[in-house]
């Protein structure tokens, strides 16, 4: 029944009206029976229209050349019947965003059910008898229901009897994208489509869906195609690994082969900017140039520009598929491109003055160009210090933290309805309890967690956005309210940066005026701003002429360095980074990350970096901060907290980060995490703790020094000790 | 579950006593003294001052505006409306005696346009710009745009007076209600179709769209069961609304057909300055407006599960 | 070098059209811009243009069906049916954009201050607002009409009574949509003071959507001004008005239905403009919707 899938030669364009997009440019790669095939490469490289296109979503696109072959079947001219035959039955899909892929009016149980309908009989689904169903929320045929409790059961949804007839909107992200699973699998498919499964989830929600996938997949022996942008999702999961660039396969081959020996210059510097592999401190690999644009393929390799290796040879013809070794072939046949090593690829990379270049280059080249990244390498930074010496600001006490937080707690209403005020029914939701902490001026301070844990809140805090219930928030030695209550100086002296850099920018006005929106509110004159703003664009490395652009006509890399602009307007003493390379791509935010690490050093700036990406935050912090349900529940330096940790709690998010493959404990890969309104009694965590023992769910332990961090745990450190015996500790992060 | 009913409640409450506070207080907008107006309108000729004081008297106008609001207020929920001041009926039966053709009206008009303006709106959509979808948002362009008095002439030159087909007024036969009801459900029928075209647009681009196609779900039923009952939440809303639409067009309308209805009493009470049948009339329409809503948003619950259940997760 | 240039209405016009492609929708801006053009230049240069009186009686010249002397035919006082519909432009055309104009100011102006304004300020204004949506619009604007006396100032009185509360409705829900968006919390932290966070970052993005209200409901003035002065409550005779004069028609439908299809017409027209310049502009000024069609290709 299974059979090969092959993709050959395809092309996939899309027409706006104003502009043809070219999202796929002649992709070719086959899928064997109950292979396991990873896609990797950045945005807009054409992974998910060539995965959609498989099943023939593709629309609004357009299929204009190549073959989709599924067995002795061509999809790309199949008819609706045929690919009704086809869809679920061999071919099913699992698509991103768990929020919006299942439909929101129809039970859980019966968009599980009509799948296993279908499959009975994809040619007859009756009209009117399928209009009806799922009208009311109960799944009347009771076999059928126990059809769907199986399957249910089967992607790992804990109590199905309890929640078969629930809606989407009832589900959690993961338990929805388990249930998205459920309706893929109804059909018993040979080929599972999973595009980006895991990319809106949290990583410990993450890696419970990887490894149910790994199950599955073991236990039907189906085959899988898994599109990714993260390199350690795709080699957790799969048996080979194609890699996409601009449209095209650059190179593909066996899992461990791409990742020991990686041969075409853009794997070797994809594969070079992940934070994880990088020596903290020391600065992340980039890669030069520009991302590339969805207009017409050029003529010769795709990634001709932003590669040190490519010769005029490279730009007019085509390059050669050529074979690396075993199943491995590279889409490169310039010699030395493909023997150099991957510190080759990333540090010969041109900096400084030649990325200047190459943006301003860029450019001209695309006058109404909306996605260039120009800035990439060192930013310059001489001649800053002049004004940086800040007259207005005290000079900080080398033993004395910039900010600090005591104790400090905010809780929100649940409902704002004047009937709930007046009847008393005005339930508040702690998101913040007991936090206290101190950022220290030269130094980052991580704060991890899942989402929904509080960090958010923790940060806004420390901007001011929010006021705490109790507790004090200190700027420099003196207590501090919300943005309203702070003096001039107290406002300038923290600066933030938000996690979307899009949202954080007024889109009706420009750059300039985004930049110095905090200079015209401290009253600097006109010419001040000015001379203020050329220092600022050339401190975060964003090129000449940005000024007079608008946000929609830079790339996610540039508005993230506008947004890094604006918060350094007036020379703040901290910067509060919410998430803020969680939005961009992974050769993007290394430069990012960069900028960051220079222009702490240069400045003297304490962080407060809010992040999900245990990599980054290990690269970026000194020490840390971890958060569970509003609460620390382990702090200590960055480098032992998150290679030995004193709370399971953090072990867990650890063992979760994709491409560890440590064992992970049903109990805590089952569970999702409490509701803040109704914490658990004892130790928050203890329903999800692998070492949890009946006392945790009694006693609500203090966070207690160990070593050199602390630790809201009964057992910390000992726990640790007693579970290494089954649990190695992985520090070999490489 | 008690909650959001009370929260309601209150909401609704406060609403309605604004609304009755309108009603009654439009009176005091006659330019100089109301009793002196209406009196010189009734009789042509100006009132002499003791026929004003007999008058203000009579309907209590002497008294301060929150005495009379409240007097009207509790006659009113008792279902007394008052006297009008020239026939000498009681609002109230006059209204009742009213309402049941503009009430069919209403109906027959509500029905046409949905049973036209839902499927169009959804075969407009599927066939997004193709020569169906582009004639039938001409057509509802035309629909929105003509004023439905003109219409109705339109319609009784053609079908009445040169095709002979419908009596040209009245009321009471099936016949004489088809003209009104296709030149009021027009109107409505046209904002319904550009409603549903661009509420099935908007769903049509969903994600879990692609998920119903990636099942292997044909692609009719990919319409209609997955999309269309999504697209239909915020058409909901607007078919509430469009009953407002409905009263508006039965007054002008009601007049064109010479239909004797709630419309018509209402215009005739205005020229003649017969507060006590306009207040009483607007009062009806107005609270009928407000409960449709709310029984809209009950429709709303039954078909959008993420609404006011209060489980959110 | 990236300098502070004084950007200018103009320049940062040409930029935001720029960089999105207006397309298609484009073409419905300019028909509907064209249709609009016409009829104002109708009711500009057409009683001029016209050798007739609007207003007087000439009962040889009654009911005569159209030709070259009279265009568009005469009515059943003989007066010349296309100049009364040109003088009919200006009264329909001024009063619409008066009335919209009222409607507006009032809305934005309770929209933004129940939605910076405090719970209290809220909840009274949106009340009242809820209020205003409780009357079906014409009944309320009828007995206002009726109340005050029937003439054309008491319609635009009555119809801007009526009609502000959806402007209301939308500005409020703009402003606060807007902000709880990062760049607006982004400007809190400078300090900016509430009324330039409502200059800088509020307004300009009100302007759209207003915009697009106030276009669309232009022809639903239209049609609410002709349905009134169609009930006697409007212009008063002879002022020659649209919607008087089909009311004039309505006796001689078999035998002069000239009378009542013009003005119907020159109404439909003016309502299908608006109604396209609205639409139109809505697709050019929404960038989100655009970005969000785009953003699902790749």
């Amino acid at each position: 029944m299974s059979s090969k899938l092959t993709i050959e030669n395809l092309h996939v364009r899309f027409d706006t009206g104003s502009e043809t997009v070219h999202a796929v440019n002649g992709a070719s790669f086959a899928i064997d029976p109950g292979e396991v095939v990873g896609v990797i490469g950045e945005s807009g490289c054409g992974k998910s229209v060539t995965a959609r296109s498989i099943v023939r979503l593709e629309s609004p696109g357009d299929i204009v050349d190549g073959r989709i072959r599924y067995g002795d079947r061509e999809l790309t001219t199949a008819d609706d019947r045929t690919l009704r035959q086809l869809r679920g039955r061999e071919l099913a899909m699992v698509f991103q965003d768990p929020s919006t892929t299942l439909n929101p009016v129809y039970p859980i149980g019966e968009q599980i059910a009509e799948a296993l309908r279908i499959h009975r009989d994809p040619d007859r689904q009756p009209f009117f008898r399928e209009l009806t169903r799922g009208l009311s929320s109960r799944l009347r045929s009771s076999s059928r229901r126990s059809d769907v409790l199986e399957l249910m059961a089967a992607v790992g949804i804990p109590r199905p009897a309890a929640r078969i007839d629930a809606y989407p909107h009832q589900f959690s992200g993961g338990m929805r994208q388990r249930a998205m699973l459920a309706v893929a699998l109804a059909r018993d498919p040979s080929v599972l489509i999973a595009d980006e499964p895991t990319t809106a989830l949290d990583t410990t929600t993450q890696a419970a869906i990887l490894e149910r996938l790994a199950d599955l997949n073991a236990d039907r022996g189906m085959g899988m195609l898994v599109i990714s942008h993260d390199f350690g999702v795709v080699s957790t999961l799969c048996d080979r690994i194609v890699v996409m660039y601009d449209g095209v396969v650059v190179e593909r081959g066996p899992t461990d082969e791409l990742r020991s020996n990686p041969e075409h210059p853009y794997t070797k510097a994809l594969l070079g900017c992940v934070p994880r592999r990088a020596d903290s401190g020391s600065p992340l690999p980039t890669v030069a140039g520009t991302p590339p644009d969805t207009t017409a393929p050029p003529a010769g390799c795709a990634f001709v520009e932003r590669c040190p290796f490519a010769t005029d040879d490279c730009r007019e013809t085509p390059p050669a598929v050529v074979d690396a070794g075993p199943d491995h072939t590279v889409r490169c046949d310039v010699s030395d491109a493909r023997e150099a090593s991957l510190e080759a690829m990333t540090t010969e990379t041109p900096t400084g003055n030649g990325t200047g270049d190459m943006a301003s280059q860029s450019q001209q080249m695309h006058p109404s160009s909306v996605a260039v990244d120009g800035g990439t390498g060192d930013p310059v930074s001489t001649g800053v210090a002049g004004d940086a010496s800040n007259d207005d600001h005290e000079p900080i006490r080398p033993d004395e933290p910039v900010v600090e937080l005591e104790g400090v707690a905010k809780s929100f209403r649940e409902s704002d309805a004047l009937v709930d005020r007046l009847l008393g029914t005005d339930d508040r939701m702690p998101a913040v309890r007991n936090v206290s902490l101190e950022l220290r001026a030269g130094k980052t301070v991580g704060l991890v967690g899942e989402s929904g844990c509080g960090k958010s809140t923790l940060a806004s805090l420390v901007s001011g956005l929010e006021v705490p219930d109790e507790g004090t928030v200190r700027l420099r030695g003196r207590p501090v309210g919300g943005v309203g209550g702070r003096t001039s100086e107290q406002l300038a002296d923290v600066g933030v940066v938000f996690q979307h850099p899009g949202g954080s920018l007024n889109p009706k006005r420009t750059v300039a005026e985004s930049i110095t929106e905090p200079l015209v509110e401290a009253g600097w004159s006109r010419s001040r701003r000015e001379s203020r703003l050329e220092e600022l664009c050339s401190l975060v490395g964003l090129p000449d002429g940005v000024g007079d652009r608008y946000p929609d006509q830079l790339s996610g890399g540039q508005r993230q360095r506008v947004a890094i602009a604006r918060a350094l307007a007036l020379e703040p003493a901290v910067l509060v980074l919410d998430e803020p390379t969680a939005a961009l791509d992974v050769s993007i935010q290394a430069t990012v990350l960069n900028l960051l690490a220079d222009l702490q050093a240069e400045l003297g700036l304490a962080y407060l970096y809010v992040s999900h990406d245990l990599d980054a935050v290990r690269h970026v912090a000194d020490r840390v901060a971890v958060m569970y349900c509003g609460r620390l529940v382990e702090r200590g330096p960055a480098e032992t907290t998150l290679t030995r940790p004193t709370h399971p709690y953090t072990q867990t998010l650890l063992d979760a980060v994709p491409g560890r493959n440590a064992e992970l404990d049903e109990r805590t890969l089952g569970a999702e995490p409490p509701s803040l309104a109704d914490p658990p009694s004892g130790c928050a965590f203890h329903p999800r703790c692998p070492v949890a023992t009946e006392e945790c769910s009694q006693i609500d332990p203090d966070l207690e020094p160990t070593g050199n961090g602390c630790s809201r745990c009964l057992y910390a450190p000992e726990w640790r000790d007693e579970s290494s015996a089954e649990r190695p500790v992985d520090d070999d992060i490489a | 579950m008690l909650r959001p009913l009370l929260a309601r409640l209150g909401s609704l409450s406060a609403v309605l006593v604004g609304v009755s506070m309108v009603t009654y207080g439009f009176v005091f907008l006659t330019p100089g003294d109301p009793a002196y107006t209406i009196l010189r309108e009734q009789r042509q000729s100006p009132p002499s001052e003791s026929e004003v004081a007999a008058f203000r008297a009579e309907h209590g106008l002497d008294e301060p505006f929150l005495v009379q609001y409240s007097a009207w207020l509790t006659d009113a929920l008792r279902g007394d409306l008052g006297m009008s001041y020239y026939q000498s009926e009681p609002v109230t039966s006059l209204v009742l005696a009213h309402l049941p053709n503009t009430l069919e009206l209403a109906l027959a008009a509500t029905v046409v346009s949905l049973l036209l303006a839902v499927p169009t709106g959804v075969i407009s959509a599927v066939h997004r710009d193709t020569w169906i979808d582009r004639t039938s948002q001409l057509v509802a362009l035309l629909g929105v745009s003509m004023p439905n008095f003109w219409l109705g002439y339109l319609l009784i030159l053609v079908v009445s007076l040169w095709l002979g087909l419908t009596p040209v007024g009245g009321a009471g036969t099936l016949a004489h209600l088809v003209l009104p009801a296709i030149t009021l459900g027009t109107g409505m029928a046209a904002i319904v179709t550009r409603l549903v075209r661009a509420s099935m647009l908007e769903v049509l681009e969903e994600a879990y769209v692609d998920t119903a196609r990636s099942k292997g779900v044909r692609e009719r039923l990919v319409v209609y069961k997955h999309a269309l009952r999504n697209a239909l939440i915020p058409v909901v809303t607007i078919v509430g609304l469009q009953f407002g639409f409905i009263i508006n067009g039965a007054v002008v309308v009601e007049g064109v057909f010479q239909r004797p209805g709630l419309g018509t009493l209402l215009v005739d009470a205005v020229f003649a300055r017969d507060y006590p049948i306009v207040q009483g009339v607007v009062l009806v329409t107005a609270v009928a407006f407000v409960l449709t809503n709310q029984l809209v948003d009950l429709a709303y619950v039954a078909l959008d599960p993420r609404v006011d259940r209060g489980d959110r997760s | 070098m990236a300098a502070l240039r004084p950007s200018t209405l103009v320049e940062r016009g040409r930029t935001l059209l720029a960089s999105r492609p207006l397309g298609r929708t484009n073409a419905a801006v300019r028909l509907g811009g064209a249709i609009a053009g016409v009829l104002v230049v109708f009711a500009l240069v057409g009683p001029s243009v016209s050798p007739y009186d609007p207003t007087a009686q000439l009962l040889e010249a009654r009911l005569e069906g159209p030709s070259l002397a009279h265009p568009l035919g005469t009515d059943a006082l003989g007066r010349d049916i296309a100049t009364r519909l040109a003088y009919g432009a200006r009264v329909s055309l001024a009063l619409a954009v008066a009335a919209t104009l009222v409607r507006l100011v009032i809305g934005t102006t309770v929209g933004l201050l129940a939605a910076t304004g405090g719970r209290l300020v809220d909840t009274v204004l949106m009340r009242l607002v809820d209020v205003q949506l409780a009357f079906p619009g014409l009944v309320l604007a009828l007995v206002i009409a009726g109340v005050l006396g029937p003439s054309l100032r008491n319609v635009v009185i009555a119809l801007s009574l009526v009609g502000w509360a959806s402007y209301a409705r939308v500005v409020r829900g703009s402003v606060l949509s807007i902000r709880e968006r990062p760049f607006v919390r982004s400007a809190k932290l400078h300090g900016t003071p509430w009324h330039r966070l409502v200059r800088r970052h509020l307004l300009p993005h009100l302007v759209s959507p207003v915009l697009v209200l106030a276009t669309l409901n232009v022809g639903t003035v239209v049609l609410a001004v002709a349905g009134l002065s169609y009930l006697g409550l409007g212009a008063q005779p002879p002022t020659p008005e649209w919607g008087t004069m089909i009311a004039n028609g309505r006796n001689y439908l078999r035998a002069a239905p000239w009378i009542v299809t013009a003005p119907g017409v020159a109404i439909m027209l003016t309502v299908i403009s608006f109604n396209l310049l609205g639409d139109g502009l809505r697709d050019a000024l929404d960038p989100d919707h655009l970005e969000d069609r785009q953003r699902r290709r790749t």
